[in-house]
C-alpha cells in the first residue's frame, strides 16, 4: 500500500513538470516591445502610416542629458494596410515582440479624421491589447510629426506624461475629457457625437516669431485673446514640450466635420458636466478695459431637460457655478455688497452669452450634438422603435435652446477688501 | 444503491445558485439587451418572477414526494419507461449545458488570454476539472461550493462596484426598450435562464427533506435573480443600445474599464479568476449529474467507472461545432428557448402524472 | 501518413473503451441487460466520436 502510494506521488510529480515549463502563451516581459503611443496618418505608399513609440524601460536612469537617444522611448513609422499589418512590419525590425498592451494615447491626423475612423475603431474595439481608458488625439498636421514633437521634460517616465498630460481637462478646461469607449460608443449612439483631443506641434520657434493671426478672440468679440482663443499649435509660449493640446475637434459619427478652440472647449465641459474648474476672466462689470479673474468650478452637474415642440428639440439648460476671487485689476471692492451681486450677475451674463454662441455652432456650423442633448431626450419615447424613428442627429440642426446661469462668489481669496494702491501721486490706481 | 451523502441548504444553494448564475460571465447580459433592449433589466425581472412561479407550482406539487428526485417520480409516474425515458431527457440537456459551456469558457479563454494555446490544450484543463470532480463526488464539490461561491459573489460585486463612474441612467431609457411584445410575450421563454433549477430536482435526495428543498429553490433563485438583475442593469447602464449588442464577454468589457486612479487599473485579470472558478464549478456538477442520472436512469451499481468515457464524449461533442458564433447560434435560438419545458413543464406533469397513479416508490 | 500523437490518442482510447466495455460486462452478468447496452454503447461513442472529430474535423 506505502509502495502504491508512493508510486501515485512519483507519477504525479512526473506530470506536473512538463507543466512547469510554460504554455503556449508563455511571454517574457522582457522580450515585448510596448507601445506608449501610436499615431495614424494617410499613407504616401499604403493606406496608413503607423508611426509607433515604444517604450524603453531603461531609458532615464543614468539621468538626462538631453538629445533623442536620451528620450524614454524609441520612435518607428511604417506605411502599412492596416494597423496589425503595420505591427507585422515593425516586427520584422524590432528586437522585442510589439505589444499594443500598454497603449496610453492613439493619435489620428485630421486629414484621416475627416475621411472617417469607422475601420480603425472597430479594429481597436475588437483587439484585446487596446485599453478602452485610452484618450483620442486629432493632430492638426500629422500624427507622427505631433508624437516627435512630444518631449516630456517634466517626467522622465513617458507612460506617466501621457497619462498626466490628458487629464489636464480637470483644472485648464481647454481639452476635452475623452476615452476611447466614450468616443467609440459615441460614433455608434443616435443621440451624440464623439469629440477627440485637438493636438498640434507648437509653431513658435522663438518669441520674436509670436503672433496673432490664427487666435479666435476677434470671433469672441474680445481686444485681446484670452487663454483659450487658440487652436493647437497657436498658442504664443515656448519651453517645455513642443506638442500642444487645446481645443477639441467634432465629429459627425466617425467623420470629423470641425475644430473648437480651448474657450469652446471650456464651455463644452460644461454642457457635458465633465467641467471641474479653471481660471476665468470675466470684463470688470463696473471698469471697462479690466479683468475680474475667477476660479470658477461647477458647484452642481448641468441640469438639462429637453422637449420636443412641433418636431423640433427644445433644450433646457440650467448650471451652477460658484467661483473664488483671484484677481480683481480694477481693486473695487467686488467682495461683498451690492458690488457682489453686480459681479455675479455679470459673470451668469457673460457666461450665458459665451454658452450661446457655442451652442449655436454646434447647431448651425457642425449640426453636431457633441453634448449628448439627445439623452436626454430618449426619455420623451416610450420603444426604442419610435426613438429611432425621431432620428435626433439630423433633428439636432433646428434645435432651440434657453441657458440659464447660477453663479456665486464664494471666497475672496485671502484678501477681504480689495484697495488700490497709493502712490506719490495721489489717485493714481495700480496693481 | 445507498445515498448516505446529505448536505444542507448552504451548500445546495450555492450550488444552484452558482449554476444558474453561471451565465451571467458568458453572455446572459448581451441575451437579455437582444430580447429586451434598453429594458434589459425589467426583462430580467420579468423571466425572475417566471421562474418563481414555476418553481412554486413544482414545489407545492413536490410535497409528497420528499426526498425522491425527478427520476423516482419518473418511475412513480409511468414506470421504468418513463424513469428511462426522463433520464435520457435530462442526460441530454445537461450533456448539452456541460458541452456549449465548456466550449463557450475555453473559447472564451482563448480571446482573453490565451491567445495563441489550441483549443484543446484550454479545454483540456476543463476536462481535468471535471474527472477530478467527479471522482471526488457530490460532498465535496457541495463543501467546494459553500466557499467559493462567496468569493465568486464578492469578485463579482466588486467589478459592478468598479464601474459606478461609467453609468449613466439615461442609457436605459425609452423605458419599454423593445417594446411590451418582446419582452412580456416573446420574452418568455427567455425563462429557460433558469433552467439549472432541474438540478435541484436531482438534489432532493441530498436534501432529505421537504423544507430543505423548497428554502434552497426559493432562496436560490432569489439570489440568482439578484445577480442576473444587476449584470443586465449595469451592462445596458454602461454600455448603451445598439452597441451593447456587440460586446462578447459582457462582464469582461466591464471589467475593462475600471480605472481607479493611475494604480487600480487592469481588473479585468481578477475577473478572469472568479470567472475560471465559477465555470469549472458549473460544469463539474453538470457533469456529475450526467453520471448520477446515468446510473440512476439505467439502474447501475457505480459511476465511476464510467467518468472517463463521458469525459471523451462531452470533450468530442465540445469540437462538432465549427466556430464560436455556431455554439452561441444553438445555445440562444435553440437551447435558451425551448429548455424552460424540460426544467418546468416535464417535473411539473411527471408530478401531477404521479400522483394520479400513486404507485410503490422506487427502489 | 496518420501522425504519432493520433495513435496514442487511438490506443488510450482503446484502453478506456476495453474497460468501459469490461464494466458492461459485469452489468450484463448482473442481469441488467438494458444498463450493460447503454454502457456498450458509451464505450463505442466514446472511441467512434474522437477518431471522427480527429480526421474529419482536424481538430
Amino acid at each position: 500500500m506505502a509502495k502504491g502510494k508512493l508510486l501515485v506521488i512519483f507519477l504525479m510529480l512526473a506530470i506536473i513538470c512538463p507543466v512547469m515549463t510554460s504554455c503556449f502563451d508563455a511571454k517574457e516581459v522582457d522580450d515585448m516591445g510596448f507601445v506608449i503611443a501610436l499615431g495614424l496618418d494617410k499613407g504616401k505608399t499604403n493606406a496608413l502610416r503607423m508611426t509607433l513609440q515604444i517604450a524603453k524601460p531603461m531609458a532615464g536612469e543614468n539621468g538626462g542629458g538631453g538629445g533623442k537617444d536620451d528620450l524614454p522611448y524609441a520612435q518607428f513609422s511604417v506605411e502599412a494596410p492596416s494597423i496589425f499589418s503595420g505591427l507585422n512590419m515593425i516586427n520584422t525590425s524590432a528586437s522585442k515582440q510589439i505589444s499594443l498592451t500598454h497603449i496610453k494615447v492613439v493619435v489620428f491626423s485630421s486629414e484621416l479624421a475627416r475621411e472617417g475612423l469607422g475601420p480603425y475603431l472597430h479594429a481597436m474595439v475588437r483587439g484585446r491589447e487596446f485599453r478602452p481608458n485610452m484618450p483620442i488625439v486629432v493632430a492638426r498636421n500629422s500624427a507622427e510629426e505631433y508624437l516627435e514633437s512630444v518631449d516630456p521634460k517634466l517626467v522622465v517616465n513617458a507612460t506617466k506624461y501621457y497619462e498626466l498630460v490628458y487629464q489636464s481637462y480637470k483644472y485648464t478646461g481647454l481639452i476635452p475629457k475623452v476615452e476611447f469607449h466614450d468616443f467609440y460608443l459615441s460614433s455608434e449612439s443616435l443621440c451624440k457625437n464623439p469629440v477627440a483631443i485637438l493636438g498640434n506641434t507648437a509653431k513658435f520657434q522663438s518669441v520674436e516669431e509670436f503672433d496673432l493671426k490664427d487666435s479666435t478672440y476677434l470671433e469672441h468679440g474680445r481686444s485681446e485673446p484670452f487663454e483659450g482663443d487658440f487652436y493647437a499649435g497657436d498658442i504664443p509660449a515656448l519651453g517645455g514640450s513642443r506638442s500642444e493640446n487645446i481645443g477639441l475637434a467634432v465629429f459627425d459619427g466617425d467623420r470629423m466635420v470641425g475644430e473648437l478652440d480651448g474657450t469652446n472647449t471650456t464651455l463644452h465641459l460644461l454642457c457635458t458636466g465633465d467641467f471641474v474648474h479653471s481660471y476665468w476672466n470675466i470684463p470688470d462689470p463696473l471698469s471697462e478695459g479690466h479683468y475680474v479673474l475667477l476660479d470658477i468650478k461647477q458647484s452642481r452637474k448641468p441640469r438639462h431637460h429637453v422637449e420636443i415642440v412641433e418636431g423640433k428639440p427644445v433644450i433646457h439648460l440650467t448650471f451652477n457655478l460658484e467661483g473664488d476671487l483671484l484677481s480683481v485689476q480694477s481693486t473695487i471692492d467686488y467682495e461683498a455688497g451690492d458690488n457682489s451681486m453686480i459681479l455675479e450677475s455679470a459673470v451668469e451674463s457673460y457666461i450665458i452669452d459665451q454658452l450661446l454662441q457655442y451652442l449655436d455652432k454646434t447647431v448651425n456650423e457642425f449640426q453636431s450634438d457633441i453634448c449628448g442633448f439627445g439623452t436626454h431626450a430618449r426619455g420623451l419615447f416610450t420603444t426604442w422603435a419610435e426613438w429611432e424613428a425621431y432620428q435626433w442627429k439630423s433633428k439636432y440642426k433646428e434645435a432651440t435652446f434657453t441657458v440659464d446661469v447660477n453663479f456665486k462668489v464664494r471666497r475672496p481669496g485671502l484678501i477681504l477688501r480689495s484697495k488700490s494702491s497709493v502712490t506719490s501721486e495721489s489717485g493714481s490706481d495700480t496693481q | 444503491m445507498k445515498k448516505k451523502t446529505v448536505f444542507g441548504n448552504w451548500e445546495a444553494g450555492a450550488i444552484i445558485s452558482n449554476l444558474i448564475c453561471a451565465k451571467v460571465f458568458l453572455d446572459s447580459p448581451r441575451l437579455a439587451v437582444e430580447t429586451a433592449g434598453t429594458a434589459a433589466w425589467m426583462f430580467t425581472i420579468y423571466v425572475s418572477i417566471l421562474a418563481i412561479i414555476g418553481f412554486t407550482v413544482i414545489q407545492r406539487l413536490y410535497k409528497p414526494y420528499e426526498g425522491k428526485d425527478l427520476m423516482d417520480i419518473a418511475e412513480l409516474a409511468a414506470g421504468n419507461i418513463g424513469r428511462v425515458f426522463v433520464g435520457l431527457v435530462i442526460i441530454l440537456c445537461l450533456g448539452w449545458s456541460t458541452t456549449a459551456y465548456m466550449r463557450l469558457f475555453s473559447e472564451n479563454m482563448k480571446l482573453i488570454s490565451l491567445t495563441t494555446s489550441p483549443l484543446s490544450f484550454v479545454e483540456l484543463f476543463y476536462v481535468v476539472c471535471l474527472v477530478v470532480g467527479a471522482y471526488l463526488g457530490m460532498e465535496a464539490l457541495s463543501r467546494l461550493h459553500a466557499f467559493t461561491v462567496i468569493i465568486i459573489a464578492a469578485g463579482f460585486l466588486l467589478i459592478m462596484l468598479g464601474v459606478v463612474n461609467y453609468i449613466d441612467l439615461g442609457n436605459l431609457l425609452p423605458i419599454l426598450g423593445n417594446g411590451a411584445e418582446k419582452i412580456f410575450i416573446k420574452g418568455a421563454s427567455k425563462v429557460s435562464a433558469f433552467f439549472e433549477i432541474l438540478v435541484l430536482f436531482l438534489l432532493a435526495p441530498f436534501l432529505k427533506k421537504y423544507q430543505n428543498f423548497r428554502a434552497t429553490g426559493y432562496w436560490s433563485l432569489g439570489l440568482s435573480a439578484v445577480f442576473l438583475l444587476i449584470s443586465s442593469f449595469v451592462f445596458s447602464s454602461v454600455f448603451p443600445y445598439p452597441s451593447s449588442l456587440e460586446r462578447t464577454i459582457p462582464i469582461f468589457h466591464i471589467a475593462r474599464l475600471i480605472k481607479l486612479g493611475r494604480f487600480f487599473q487592469r481588473v479585468e485579470s481578477l475577473f478572469l479568476f472568479i470567472w475560471a472558478a465559477s465555470s469549472l464549478l458549473y460544469i463539474s456538477v453538470t457533469f456529475y449529474f450526467i453520471l448520477f442520472t446515468f446510473q440512476k436512469t439505467f439502474q447501475l451499481d457505480y459511476y465511476k467507472p464510467l467518468i472517463i468515457p463521458f469525459a471523451i464524449i462531452i470533450m468530442s461533442v465540445s469540437f462538432i461545432p465549427s466556430d464560436f458564433t455556431e455554439i452561441i447560434g444553438y445555445e440562444v435560438n435553440l437551447f435558451r428557448n425551448w429548455a424552460w419545458i424540460v426544467a418546468f413543464v416535464m417535473p411539473v406533469l411527471l408530478l401531477i402524472l404521479a400522483r394520479l397513479r400513486k404507485k410503490k416508490p422506487a427502489r | 501518413m496518420i501522425p504519432v500523437e493520433y495513435i496514442v490518442l487511438i490506443v488510450f482510447l482503446l484502453c478506456v473503451a476495453f474497460y468501459t466495455i469490461s464494466y458492461g460486462i459485469w452489468t450484463w452478468k448482473k442481469r441488467n441487460r438494458l444498463g450493460a447496452v447503454m454502457i456498450f454503447l458509451v464505450a463505442i461513442i466514446s472511441v467512434i466520436l474522437p477518431i471522427y472529430i480527429l480526421i474529419f474535423r482536424e481538430v
